[in-house]
């Protein structure tokens, strides 16, 4: 009787026990689901968005290589649909690619442009506009290394001296270490600073680079070799503006001391550069954007020119 | 022993209830401030577990297209360019390596390797190699690692069109129109 009391009488508060189990399993289940949805991170995948490449020196824009006129034309940003637009996007593919108002200028990507600048100033690499959010770019790696080409090859002893070329390669990460995209700016009539700049992209460096404002940067700190994204500060020193002898222009290659820089998929920043009485104007090294790049997998915050 | 038992139940039952209720202020709570807890200082915390560095061939562009750089960067015209064509002096010791190897390097074998010749033999490659993804996973000493043209055209365009004219004439012993320099310095004059 004894026992049948004690098993009548603690039937029901194991039944009340096991649903309480149950149903305390079930939140501890939910709450590791909450915790894991917290702390998991997820990044959103963009189609395309624009990053600007700042000036690499300092001084004023005295070409705008590729203008591309008359076609494609579309009304002046800030003169109106009487003016055409001097500056469209330059397309290096199309079918008349170099026809710049001062005269033919190759480029060797897109939105050709020269800074005149002191020999010896600073070529610094530098962007803008990435995106700092949760879903935007952390960081990355980035190299610098020289390009063979007929002017870019005379030695800095000869009478037609022009300067090296330099190309810089910039690939950009998300905070889970994937690689959404790169770019490539071109530089030219430099004197490279070869501790970072390799003389192939064989023997080239790559640097880590982080987003100086993202919301998780890419390296820790003792890793972080540059920061971009951070205008006026930072950046990457490769080189210096060289002095093209004044025998270049007998073999057909530019003189006097300018920085050239161009970019892919690039589109000059025209609003800026054109002035309304006709010269080019002051860019500031780090601080101006010369190119608007349209890359993919981020959302970019550039200013559109449409 | 009922009553025990009830008692157990009910408190049971309070615990649970309660401690839904705390989930639920916690998550509301938690969405309302919408501040999701502060992240490590970097992605990357340890450089051993660390995304390798991109892979990158020179004669590969960042889209994954083959791609040389124009040798004549002059600032001429076409026609200008065209009248006094500029060549490269690894040339033609590149277009025998990619002969040897099978490439088409000249149109006309009677005639110099020239510019004309480079684009068309990149432009072959990427219409036989269009897989931009797969291109870009090359590395940056491709030689002996890729088969077939593109391995051909690496191969070859590593061991000459990296080399200086100074090389060339290191290597030749054959002066060119860029070494040994011309040392006649004038003064500099402004920007064009």
């Amino acid at each position: 009787m004894e026992r049948s009391d004690r098993q009548a009488s603690t039937h029901p508060p194991r039944r009340h026990g096991g649903i309480a189990i149950l149903a305390g399993t079930a939140l501890v289940s939910i709450a590791v689901l909450l915790l894991l949805m917290r702390t998991s991170p997820t990044v959103k995948a963009y189609a395309s968005g624009r990053v600007a490449v700042l000036a690499g020196t300092s001084g004023t824009v005295s070409t705008l290589a590729c203008y591309d006129l008359p076609s494609p034309s579309r009304p002046h940003p800030l003169l109106g649909s009487s003016y055409n637009d001097p500056f469209p996007p330059c397309n290096m593919t199309d079918s008349n690619p170099h026809d710049g108002v001062t005269g033919p200028h190759l480029g060797t990507f897109s939105a050709p442009t020269d800074i005149q600048a002191s020999s010896g100033s600073g070529v610094i690499v530098q962007l803008d506009y990435l995106p700092n959010d949760s879903n935007g770019v952390a960081g990355g790696y980035a190299i610098a290394y020289e390009q063979r080409t007929g002017c870019g090859s005379y030695d800095p002893t000869s009478a037609y001296w022009n300067g090296r070329k330099v190309e810089v390669d910039i690939t950009h990460y998300n905070r889970l270490s994937q690689q959404l995209n790169g770019q490539s700016i071109m530089y030219e009539h430099v004197n490279p600073d070869n501790s970072v700049v390799g003389t192939n992209s064989g023997n080239a460096t790559w640097f880590r680079w982080n987003n100086a404002y993202a919301y998780q940067m890419l390296w820790p700190p003792y890793a972080q070799q540059l920061l971009f994204n951070n205008t006026g500060l930072g950046g990457w020193s490769i080189a210096t503006v060289a002095q093209p002898k004044s025998g270049a222009k007998d073999v057909g290659c530019s003189t006097g001391a300018h920085l050239h820089q161009d970019a892919t998929s690039g589109e000059y920043n025209h609003s800026q550069w054109w002035s309304t009485s006709g010269g080019g104007t002051y860019a500031t090294a780090r601080v101006s954007d010369m190119q608007y790049v349209t890359m993919s997998g981020i959302i970019g915050t550039a200013p559109s020119n449409q | 022993m009922r009553t025990r038992s009830k008692y157990l139940s009910a408190a049971l039952g309070i615990v649970v209830v309660g401690g839904a209720v705390a989930m639920g202020v916690w998550a509301l709570t938690s969405s309302k401030a919408d501040q999701p807890p502060p992240p490590p200082a970097a992605a990357v915390t340890d450089l051993t577990n660390a995304p390798a560095p991109p892979i990158r061939n020179q004669f590969i562009d960042i889209t994954g297209r083959f791609f040389v750089v124009p040798w004549d960067d002059r600032e001429l015209g076409p026609e200008q360019k065209a009248a006094n064509p500029w060549y490269n002096p690894a040339w033609e010791q590149f277009s025998e390596c990619a002969t040897k190897g099978g490439l088409q390097a000249k149109l006309d074998p009677s005639k110099k390797f020239s510019q004309v010749d480079l684009d068309r033999l990149v432009a072959q490659l990427n219409r036989e190699y269009p897989d931009a993804e797969a291109n870009k996973q090359i590395p940056a000493q491709a030689t002996g690692k890729v088969r077939g043209d593109a391995g051909v055209f690496l191969t070859c365009a590593e061991e000459w069109l990296t080399k200086t004219p100074r090389q060339m004439y290191e290597l030749t012993g054959v002066p060119n129109q860029w070494w040994p320099p011309t040392t006649d310095v004038a003064s500099p004059s402004p920007a064009r």
